[in-house]
C-alpha cells in the first residue's frame, strides 16, 4: 500500500492518494476487495485517487475475513493521520474530529448517513480512556528505563453493516402464553437467538424463558441470507419485531372482542391485555376467547426497506496504550478501549462480546498472525497449523479491555434501531497499537505483524531518533 | 492421518528396552511431540512403547552428593512448580515455567522435552530435506526466521527445548539405559550438531532410554536465570532464549555459563561471552561487552539476522538483573 495526503496547517484534510497491490491467489476472488475503503469514506477529503491492482500468484486464494479489505486500509490510513496530526502539532482525536463527514463521499451522489456517530466515539473514547492525561504523561515520563510506554488511537467504519431485505420470520403465541420464534437465520455464535429473543419479549411482553426457538433449518424455516457483513441484527431483527407485531395486533382485537373496547384501545402487559386508559380494565391472555379457540395466533413478519438515499454505517474509535522493550522489541499491549457506534444496544453482554473478540482478532492482526508462503520456492504455505499460525492467546490481549457503546437508536435505518457491529470492531485496532507504539519508541511500522522480527532491526537502525 | 501402529504399555523397564528392540519402534512419554511427529510424517512407526507407567521414572531426590535426580517421567509442570528446583535451580523452573501452554506441560515430560524432534516447518511439513534422509535444505533459501545463527552446516535447526540450555548451564548429565545397559552422558554431549549426523539430534542409540536427571549440587555463591523471548507471550517456542548460570565471589564472576536457545542446533554454549565475563565485575562495561560477545561469530540466514540485536538486548536486560539481583 502507498499513501500520500495533504492537509493544511488548521487541520483540514485536502486530498489523499492511494495505491496498493494485492495476491488474488489462484483464483478472482478479490485480494484488494474493499481496501481502498476508507481512505475514501472515512474523513472529509476534497481530493481522492485510489488505485488497486490484484496479482495472480500460484497460492491459494484471498477470502474475505472479518470486515474484508477494512483493517489493512486503516492501517495505512490511521498511521497517515497520526503522522499528518504529528506534523501540523495537533492532537490525533482533534484532527479526526476536524474532519468528520455526514455524508459517504466514497458513494454516488454523495447519499448521508443515517447517523453517523464518529465524533461521539473520539469524543467519548477519549474521555474514557484518559487520552489527553495519558499522553501529557507519556511525554513527561519519557527518557529513562528501557520499558516504553505509549498511547495511539485510530477510527473506522464499516462499509456495510445496515442490512437488507429480505427476511422472514414467523412468530406463534399460544394460548398457555408461550411463544414460538421460527426463523431462517443463524446463530454462528454471536448471540442470534438472545437478541431475536429480547425482540419478541419486548414487542409482546413475554419473558424470555417462555419463548422457544426454532432457526436455521432449510426443512422448517423461511428463506433467510447468510450471517456475514454485519448485517444479521439489522437484517432479521426488523422482521422478528413485525412478525410479533402482527400476533399482538391479532391477540388485541380478540381481547376487544371479549372487552367489547375498540382494539387500539388496548395494550399488552406481561400475560394481560389492559386498557391504556383504565388498567383494571383486563383480560389474561390466555383467557382470550379468540386465541383460545383457535389454540394459536401466527404473525408473519417482512423486512421492509431501507431508507431511500441514505446510507446505514456504523462507526468505532479505539484508543491503546503499550509497552515497548527496547532491549528485546518485546511489545505489550497493556490496556485497548473500544467505543463503538452501532446503533441501539441490543444486548449489552452479546455486544461486548463482539467488542472484545474484534479487538482480539485486531490484536492478531497487528501483534501475532500472518501467512507465510515458501516465496520463491515452492510456494507452499508454511504456517498452516495453529501452532505455527500463531492467534494471541490470553496472555496477548490486555487485563483492560473495555467495551463503551454510543447507545444511539437509529430510526431511520429501520425499526429495531440497531446497526451491525461484528466487523467493526476489527477494524482500528492495529492501526491504534501501530500508533501506540510509534508513541513509545518513534518507530513507524509498516507491516504487520508488529514482533521483534520486524522491530529489532527497526531499533537497532536507530529508529528511535526521530523522537515522538 | 496417522499409519497403523501396535502400541505397548510396559511395566519394567526391562520389557521397554526389549519392546524397542524390534522395527521402528518408539518411545512415547507424553505424547505431546510424538504424536505430531506420527500425524505430519515426520516419521512413522510399526511399534509405540509407552513408558508412561513406569514408576520409577517419576520424582526426584536428592544424591548423596548434595544435587538432585530427576525422573524421566516428571511433567514439565512437576518442575517448573517443585519448591526444590525453584529454590536452587530457578533456571530450569523458569525454563519449564516457560515451555508450550499449560495443557501441554501437563501432559509432556521432561524427558521427552529433551528428547523432542526439532520444529523446523520444511522439516514437519511436506518436505523431505536433508534430516529427513533427501537431499537439500529447504530453509536455506527458504523461509529462515525462525532457524539458527550458530552451528547450522547442511541443516539450520534450532534445538527446540527450553529446558535443555538451562541443563548444560547446572552442568547437568543424563543417565540412559538401553540393551547394552546403562551409561551417563553429560548434557553438553548429549546433543549432536549437523557437522556430526544431520539426521541425529541426540547421542541416543536405538532402544536407549533416558530414565533420568542429574543435576549437580548448586555452587556457593550461584546466581541462574533463564529469559526466553517469543513472537506471542504462550504456547510459542523461543526466538531467542538464554540460561545464564554465574558463579559470584567478592562481587567478581569466577564462573560463567551462558547457554542460548533458539540459537543453534545444540544448545549453544556461548564461549567467547563466558571467557570474557569470567573474572570481570558485573557493571556496565562487562555486560555490554559479554552481550556482544555471545553472537560475534553469528551467521545468520536470509531472514534471521534480527536475532543478532536481539540476543544482544536480551542478555544485557539478563545480565543486568542479575547484577542487581
Ligand atoms: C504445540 C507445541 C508447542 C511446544 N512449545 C514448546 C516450547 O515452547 N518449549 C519447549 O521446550 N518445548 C515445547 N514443546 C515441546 C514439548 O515440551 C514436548 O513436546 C514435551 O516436553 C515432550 O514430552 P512428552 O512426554 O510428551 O514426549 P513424547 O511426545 O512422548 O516424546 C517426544 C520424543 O522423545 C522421545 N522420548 C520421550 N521420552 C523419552 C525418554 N525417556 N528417553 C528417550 N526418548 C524419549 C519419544 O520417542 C519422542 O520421539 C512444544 C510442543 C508442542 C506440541
Ligand atoms: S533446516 Fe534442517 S530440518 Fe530444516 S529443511 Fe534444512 S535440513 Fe531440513
Amino acid at each position: 500500500m502507498r499513501l500520500k495526503a495533504g492537509v493544511k496547517k488548521d487541520g483540514t484534510l485536502t486530498a489523499l492518494e492511494f495505491s496498493c497491490t494485492a495476491t488474488g491467489g489462484a483464483y478472482p476472488a478479490g485480494g484488494t476487495s474493499l481496501i481502498d475503503w476508507l481512505v475514501r469514506d472515512l474523513y472529509l477529503r476534497p481530493n481522492v485517487k485510489t488505485e488497486m491492482k490484484d496479482v495472480y500468484i500460484n497460492a491459494g486464494p484471498a477470502r474475505p475475513f472479518r470486515a474484508p479489505g477494512h483493517p489493512q486500509g486503516a492501517w495505512a490510513l490511521e498511521q497517515m493521520m497520526d503522522t499528518l496530526a504529528q506534523k501540523i502539532d495537533m492532537d490525533p482525536v482533534a484532527f479526526r474530529l476536524r474532519n468528520v463527514p455526514s455524508y459517504s463521499q466514497g458513494r454516488a451522489g454523495n447519499p448521508p448517513y443515517t447517523t453517523t456517530g464518529l465524533a461521539e466515539c473520539l469524543i467519548e473514547g477519549a474521555k474514557a480512556f484518559g487520552w489527553e492525561e495519558a499522553r501529557t504523561h507519556i511525554r513527561k515520563s519519557k527518557g529513562e528505563g528501557h520499558l516504553k510506554r505509549g498511547v495511539g488511537m485510530a477510527s473506522g467504519l464499516w462499509f456495510a453493516g445496515g442490512g437488507n431485505p429480505p427476511s422472514t420470520a414467523v412468530v406463534k403465541l399460544f394460548s398457555d402464553g408461550s411463544v414460538n420464534l421460527n426463523m431462517g437465520v443463524s446463530d454462528i455464535g454471536t448471540g442470534t437467538k438472545t437478541v431475536m429473543t429480547m425482540i419478541v419479549s419486548e414487542e409482546l411482553g413475554v419473558k424470555p424463558n417462555m419463548i422457544q426457538i426454532e432457526h436455521a433449518d432449510t426443512g422448517t424455516t423461511q428463506y433467510a441470507t447468510p450471517s456475514g457483513g454485519s448485517k444479521t441484527v439489522p437484517t432479521d431483527g426488523p422482521a422478528v419485531r413485525a412478525a410479533a407485531l402482527s400476533v399482538k395486533q391479532q391477540l388485541l382485537s380478540f381481547a376487544a372482542a371479549d372487552l367489547k373496547a375498540d382494539d387500539m384501545s388496548l395494550t399488552l402487559s406481561g400475560d394481560e391485555v389492559v386498557s391504556v386508559k383504565d388498567p383494571s380494565f383486563k383480560v389474561k391472555i390466555r383467557d382470550v376467547t379468540g386465541l383460545k379457540k383457535r389454540g394459536v395466533i401466527v404473525g408473519v413478519g417482512y423486512r421492509g426497506p431501507n431508507p431511500e438515499g441514505k446510507v446505514v454505517n456504523p462507526f468505532a474509535a479505539q484508543f491503546c496504550e503499550v509497552e515497548v522493550n527496547i532491549m528485546t522489541a518485546e511489545v505489550r499491549v497493556i490496556r485497548l478501549l473500544g467505543c463503538h457506534d452501532s446503533g441501539r444496544v441490543m444486548n449489552r453482554l452479546t455486544y461486548d462480546n463482539q467488542v472484545f473478540g474484534g479487538i482480539t482478532m485486531g490484536i492478531g492482526l497487528a501483534m501475532t498472525e500472518a501467512r507465510i508462503l515458501d516465496r520463491g520456492q515452492t510456494g507452499k504455505m508454511m504456517n498452516r497449523n495453529w501452532h505455527d499460525y500463531k492467534l494471541p492467546t490470553s496472555l496477548d490481549v490486555p487485563d483492560e479491555m473495555i467495551s463503551l457503546p454510543i447507545d444511539k437508536p437509529d430510526d431511520a435505518a429501520n425499526t429495531i434501531g440497531a446497526k451491525g457491529l461484528g466487523e467493526p470492531v476489527t477494524i482500528p485496532t492495529a492501526p491504534a497499537i501501530a500508533n501506540a507504539v510509534y508513541n513509545a519508541v518513534g518507530i513507524r511500522m509498516t507491516g504487520t505483524p508488529i514482533t521483534p522480527l520486524r522491530l529489532c532491526p527497526a531499533l537497532e537502525r536507530g529508529g528511535k531518533e526521530e523522537t515522538p | 492421518m496417522i499409519s497403523g501402529f501396535s502400541y505397548m504399555k510396559v511395566k519394567t523397564i526391562q520389557d521397554a528396552v526389549s519392546g524397542l528392540a524390534k522395527g521402528s519402534a518408539r518411545i512415547h512419554a507424553g505424547g505431546t511431540d510424538l504424536l505430531g511427529c506420527l500425524q505430519d510424517h515426520v516419521f512413522s512407526s510399526d511399534m509405540v512403547v509407552s513408558i508412561s507407567g513406569l514408576k520409577e521414572l517419576k520424582g526426584t531426590r536428592e544424591t548423596p552428593e548434595g544435587g538432585l535426580s530427576v525422573g524421566a517421567l516428571n511433567t514439565i509442570t512437576d518442575i517448573s512448580e517443585s519448591p526444590v528446583i525453584r529454590d536452587r535451580y530457578p533456571a530450569l523452573a523458569q525454563a519449564a515455567a516457560q515451555v508450550a501452554s499449560p495443557q501441554l506441560r501437563n501432559q509432556g515430560t521432561i524427558g521427552g522435552n529433551l528428547c523432542q524432534k526439532p520444529r523446523c516447518w520444511y522439516y514437519r511439513g511436506e518436505f523431505h530435506c536433508l534430516r529427513k534422509g533427501g537431499d537439500r535444505c529447504y530453509a536455506v533459501a527458504g523461509e529462515s526466521y525462525y532457524h539458527c545463527i550458530f552451528g547450522g552446516d547442511g541443516c539450520y535447526i534450532v534445538h527446540p527445548s527450553d529446558t535443555a540450555p538451562a541443563l548444560v548451564a547446572y552442568g547437568a548429565a543424563v543417565n540412559i539405559i538401553g540393551p547394552v545397559g546403562m551409561r551417563t552422558v553429560s548434557l553438553d554431549h548429549f546433543y549432536v550438531s549437523p557437522s556430526k549426523d544431520v539426521t541425529k539430534e541426540t547421542v541416543l542409540e536405538p532402544g536407549e532410554i533416558v530414565t533420568g536427571i542429574v543435576l549437580p549440587p548448586p555452587v556457593k555463591g550461584l546466581k541462574s536465570s533463564y529469559r526466553k523471548v517469543r513472537a506471542r507471550r504462550s504456547w510459542d517456542f523461543a526466538l531467542a532464549g538464554v540460561a545464564l548460570s554465574l558463579q559470584i565471589s567478592e562481587g567478581k564472576v569466577t564462573n560463567a555459563r551462558i547457554v542460548l536457545s533458539g540459537a543453534a542446533p545444540i544448545p549453544w554454549l556461548a564461549f567467547d561471552a563466558e571467557k570474557a565475563l569470567t573474572g570481570s565485575i558485573l557493571d556496565s562495561d562487562s555486560i555490554k561487552r559479554t552481550a556482544a560477545l555471545t553472537v560475534n561469530r553469528a551467521l545468520p540466514l536470509k531472514h534471521n539476522a534480527y536475532k543478532i540485536p536481539l540476543f544482544i538486548g536480551m542478555i544485557e536486560e539478563e545480565l543486568i538483573n542479575i547484577s542487581k539481583a
